[in-house]
Order: structure tokens, then C-alpha cells, then sequence
């Protein structure tokens, strides 16, 4: 049964083709939209590790400042 | 004469290194600020993904659509691809079994001993990358940002006039 011959017609054999070809471009346009969103991913997590250092430095200077306020300097 | 004698009233507390306090107080609502802003770009490039996700997903619809067309050029003759048959395979030691139950009882050898059970289950965040909220621009960021601006200005005045 595997080895039987399979036939198609000459038009659909064209037609299939074309859907082949439509196929490929719309795999790759897919392939492309996905690297994308890769990159746009890969920047969203980048400014969020910069968000992350800021909001340390800030809690530094706070600290220090919290820090200074409760011991009182001589007058 | 009135206000002399109020102000005698009030007691003060020294504030050590003030200009250190100053400058650490302004660099911080400067960080602030610069926080604020990347807030604006972080939001456009998360729209930006919501809408190129859009895209792959109208593509992928695209798609599907082509091949159940291709799929339909073909006669549908009773034919089946027989595929190589797969055997159960480790894989630690790569041995094959023939069922899976078997390859189950001998996955229980690779098993570790002890569980630790303070090993808490790994948090998963929730996709908020999806929700419509955030694709919905504000009003007000324009006239926001430009607020935004000349705070930042304001605070780089006044801290080189602290340096």
C-alpha cells in the first residue's frame, strides 16, 4: 500500500506549489515577526534590571540620609 | 518683638554633613525622575510586543489557513505513513525499555534520594505583558513628560550649585 503510485492533477499540482511558495514566505515573515518580539523582550528585561539598580541607589541615599537625620550633630 | 519671642520658642536640631544630606536628597529625586522616564519607554516597547505578538498570531492564522488549503489539493487516498517506532529511552543512561512502564520503574534508580522539603515551588509571574491595560496609552503623557523635564532641570540647577 506505501508504494503505490499517488497522481495529481497538472492545475492543482501548480496550485500547490504556489501554496508552497506562499507557505515558505509566510514562515519566514512569521520567523522574522518572532526575532522581534525576542529583541523587544530581551530590551523590556533590560530596563527593568536598570529599574531594578536605580531604585537600589536611591534606597542607598536614603539609608544615608535616615542615617544622618537620627544622629543629631552637636551644636 | 511678638515673632522674636516665637521664634525663641522652637528648638532646632543640627543636621550633620547638610550638604552631603542635600545632595543625596537631590540625586535621589533625580533617580526618581529618571525612573519616571523609563517607565514612558518601557511602556512603548511592551505596545510594541503586544502588537507584533498580534502579527505572529494573524501570521500563524495565515498559515494554518494555507496549509489546510494545500491539504485539500492532495487526494485523500487511505494511505498512513507508517512512523519508526519509538522505544522508551532513559534519559540518564540511555537504555532502552520496551514498555513504559518499565522505563517508569527504572526512572525511580535516577530518583534523589531525599527531597529537601523547604524548597519552595518556583514563583511564576503572571503575564501582565498581555492585558489590555497596558496598551492603552495615557492622556496625559505628554504633559507629563514635559513636568517631568523641568523637575529634572530644577534639581540639576540646584545640585552644581552644590558642587
Amino acid at each position: 500500500m506505501n508504494d503505490m503510485p499517488v497522481f495529481v492533477k497538472v492545475e492543482d499540482y501548480k496550485d500547490a506549489l504556489d501554496v508552497m511558495n506562499m507557505i515558505r514566505l509566510k514562515i519566514e515573515d512569521a520567523k522574522k515577526t518572532l526575532e522581534k518580539v525576542h529583541e523587544l523582550k530581551s530590551e523590556e528585561e533590560t530596563e527593568l534590571e536598570l529599574w531594578h539598580a536605580t531604585i537600589e541607589e536611591v534606597e542607598r541615599k536614603i539609608d544615608f540620609i535616615d542615617k544622618t537625620l537620627s544622629e543629631p550633630g552637636a551644636m | 518683638m511678638a515673632k522674636q519671642k516665637e521664634a525663641h520658642d522652637f528648638f532646632y536640631v543640627g543636621v550633620r554633613d547638610p550638604i552631603d544630606v542635600r545632595r543625596s536628597l537631590l540625586e535621589s529625586a533625580r533617580e526618581t525622575i529618571h525612573f519616571m522616564k523609563r517607565y514612558e519607554k518601557l511602556q512603548s516597547v511592551r505596545t510594541e510586543k503586544i502588537q507584533m505578538l498580534l502579527k505572529l498570531d494573524t501570521e500563524v492564522k495565515e498559515l494554518r489557513a494555507l496549509m489546510v488549503k494545500l491539504r485539500k489539493m492532495f487526494p485523500t487516498a487511505k494511505m498512513h505513513t507508517t512512523l519508526p517506532i519509538r522505544k522508551p529511552q532513559c534519559v540518564v543512561c540511555n537504555d532502552s525499555f520496551k514498555t513504559q512502564a518499565l522505563l517508569v520503574q527504572h526512572m525511580k534508580r535516577h530518583e534523589p534520594k531525599k527531597v529537601d522539603k523547604k524548597i519552595k515551588p518556583e514563583f511564576i509571574e503572571p503575564d501582565e505583558n498581555l492585558s489590555p491595560a497596558v496598551v492603552r496609552p495615557s492622556k496625559n503623557k505628554f504633559a507629563n513628560a514635559d513636568e517631568l523635564e523641568d523637575e529634572l532641570a530644577s534639581i540639576e540647577k540646584k545640585l552644581e550649585g552644590l558642587a
